[in-house]
């Protein structure tokens, strides 16, 4: 148990190429946070700065309050759990769990105890003799957490584990990673693209960008209140619809709320706009229907807006009576607007 | 493995296109490898009148010779030590440029030259290296008190031809290791590192075991090198001598054959090569195809 402190990190490649900004993170004990953004926006490579994969061009870490900079990956105590899981294929399961405890000079009761405990919590004690091979994708991705956690360390780092489980495994294991967090309340580092990982399991999301940390707060937080264009537009599915402040002002009349004045673009959240008239302040679309894409429950409107050729999307509950091609009205919520301004990317208000 | 099937229009064209490959393989190939084995069942009188069939006279008296015996033997530890050396200086340099960035480009390019040399001038090359009158490292080697003459010597002549046997292969054994070491993912050696392995322990404990298929290919490509492919070496150095220390089989067959003459007993010995690259070729493609996997 242990907490991850991040101060003034900075990444620099041969090069000159600056993936990490002077960059300042913590993690509290015990608490789960995710790291989210686009390829390329150094998520990883913070994450393995922490494990001393990646050196640090300036900058601390300090793990449980020691500064771990100079140490070496095997002298941090933390637990790596890699994308394409990293088991080592000419051992068993067992071994496989048993390596990094072997290599510390643990007893053989204790790491017998340990390997049995970790496999009765993740259900893999059938499997202990097989190799890796003979397991599927689940199966392997229990087992790689099960190496995690048969060496009890100070912290977990998941370097996004979930990405190669095809999607209905995904969610399962994303709700399996989450109640074995809870349970063991190991502090956690967890990287990945997948917005909706993030957004469930997620103490605290951050969004990262070019290097930098966009936001930083919980993931509902972060929904309802985005501080900026790119945070806006990367957290939520489907993507939120942006306006430009004129073309809205036009539509609007009165309805519009009073903003500040370097707002000059409009976020709205797809399901904040609806087709029937919600009877409080809003502001109305004519357009016409260009595609509907039923998700089940719900269902994606796609709308070309009359006079601008703008796509925006609504998602509107159950099935819309509208079919494709059909012209008609909708209506943005007037309270749930988000102003930003286009300069800086920063929300405005 | 699905491959594209090609239909000839022609019936005649796919056998034209085979043709000459055939000729080759039954011309350079098949032909001598049925004379040797005819051959070594015959006896011919010195002067090439008259040749009497022996049954396996040739093969019987083989095996109760001591100089073949010897042979056997001499082979036995040339094989041996150019495998062991070969092998474990070439995955040494493997590693060892697997572990540069940048020049490793550079260094792979340079370690392939020696591959590049025909065998007599690498023998030759070596010939000159350790000549007892003229070369350089007897010179050296007597700064230090050691005497070198591979000429009187046996076992000076042994490490001589071994060594020039094992340089001329490193680069072969060293290109098949780089990529091999290249095959084992990065992201295995950092979760050994985070679980706490050294660097000699991941070698030991993961890469070694994940490079073994490689690594059992090329100990039967040494063996069979070291066994007949050096020939070149051995003429350009040291003949085979002194007094047979360097005289490996596939030496023995060229000697008693073309020096000697006495083609039966040669034609006998070829035939017993033969008869071990077949084990030695059937091994590797049951043994590596089944065992060594993970």
């Amino acid at each position: 148990m242990a907490t991850i402190e991040l101060s003034g990190i900075r990444k620099v490649y041969p090069g000159n190429v600056t993936a990490i900004h002077d960059l300042d993170l913590s993690v509290d004990d015990g608490e789960l946070v995710v790291l989210v953004g686009p390829s390329g926006c150094g998520k990883s490579t913070l994450l393995r700065m922490v494990a001393g994969l990646e050196t640090t061009t300036a900058g601390t870490v300090s793990i449980g309050g020691a500064v771990v900079n100079r140490l070496e990956p095997s002298d941090r105590d933390i637990a790596m759990v890699f994308q394409n899981y990293a088991l080592y294929p000419h051992m068993t399961v067992r071994g496989n769990l048993e390596y990094g405890l072997k290599n510390r000079g643990t007893p053989r009761t204790l790491i017998d105890e340990r390997v049995a405990e970790a496999a009765r919590i993740l259900e893999i004690a059938p499997f202990l003799e097989r190799k890796p091979r003979q397991l599927s994708g689940g199966q392997r991705q229990r087992v790689a957490m099960g190496r995690a956690i048969v060496r009890q360390p100070k912290a977990f780092l998941f370097d996004e584990p979930l990405s190669n489980l095809d999607a209905k495994l995904r969610g399962q294991m994303r709700v399996e990673i989450r109640r074995l967090q809870r349970t063991l309340r190991t502090t956690s580092l967890y990287v990945t693209h997948d917005q909706l990982e993030a957004m469930t399991l997620a103490d605290r999301l951050v969004v990262m960008n070019a290097g930098r940390i966009e936001q930083l707060g919980k993931p509902t937080e972060l929904y309802e209140r985005p501080a900026s264009l790119f945070v806006a537009g990367f957290i939520g599915s489907p993507p939120m619809n942006f306006f430009d402040l004129e073309y809205l002002r036009e539509k609007a009349g009165a309805s519009l709320p009073t903003l500040s004045d370097d707002s000059d673009i409009i976020g709205i959240r797809p399901d904040s706009i609806v087709l029937a008239d919600p009877q409080e302040p809003s502001i109305p679309l004519r357009g016409t229907v260009e595609l509907i894409e039923p998700v089940g429950g719900e269902s994606h409107l796609h709308l070309r807006l009359e006079g601008s050729d703008q796509l925006i999307i609504v998602e509107t509950p159950g099935r819309p009576d509208a079919a494709e091609g059909t012209l008609l009205t909708a209506h943005l919520r007037a309270r749930a607007l988000h102003p930003f301004n286009r300069q800086s990317g920063l929300r405005t208000a | 493995m699905q491959t594209k099937r090609t239909i000839f229009p022609n019936k005649l064209l796919p056998y034209a296109l085979l043709t000459p490959q055939l000729i080759i393989t039954i011309v350079f190939f098949l032909w001598p490898a049925a004379q040797a084995v005819k051959s070594s069942f015959e006896r011919e009188d010195p002067f090439g009148f008259r040749t009497t069939f022996i049954w396996f006279q040739n093969y019987t008296r083989l095996f109760g010779e001591p100089e073949y015996l010897n042979s056997l033997n001499r082979t036995a530890i040339f094989a041996i030590a150019v495998t062991f050396i070969s092998m474990s200086v070439s995955l040494l340099l493997a590693v060892a440029v697997s572990r540069l960035l940048r020049s490793g480009r550079a260094y792979t390019t340079l370690l392939v030259w020696p591959y590049a040399v025909a065998p007599v001038l690498a023998g030759i090359l070596w010939w000159f290296m350790f000549n007892p009158t003229i070369g350089i490292v007897p010179y050296l080697l007597n700064q230090f008190g050691i005497s070198w003459n591979h000429r009187i010597r046996g076992n000076d002549a042994m490490v001589l031809v071994v060594l020039a046997a094992s340089w001329k292969q490193i680069s072969y054994n060293f290109l098949f290791f780089v990529a091999g070491l290249q095959s084992v993912p990065r992201s295995l050696i950092e979760a050994a590192a985070i679980d706490g392995a050294g660097p000699f322990k991941r070698f030991w404990t993961i890469v070694f075991p994940l490079i073994s298929p490689t690594t059992f290919f090329l100990m039967i490509v040494n063996i069979n090198y070291a066994m007949f492919d050096t020939f070149g070496i051995i003429d350009g150095t040291t003949s085979g001598g002194p007094a047979g220390a360097t005289n490996t089989l596939v030496y023995k067959v060229y000697a008693d054959g073309f020096l000697g003459l006495n083609i039966g007993s040669s034609s006998a010995q070829s035939v017993v090569l033969m008869a071990i690259v077949i084990v030695l070729t059937v091994i590797q493609f049951r043994w590596v195809e089944r065992r060594v996997q993970y």
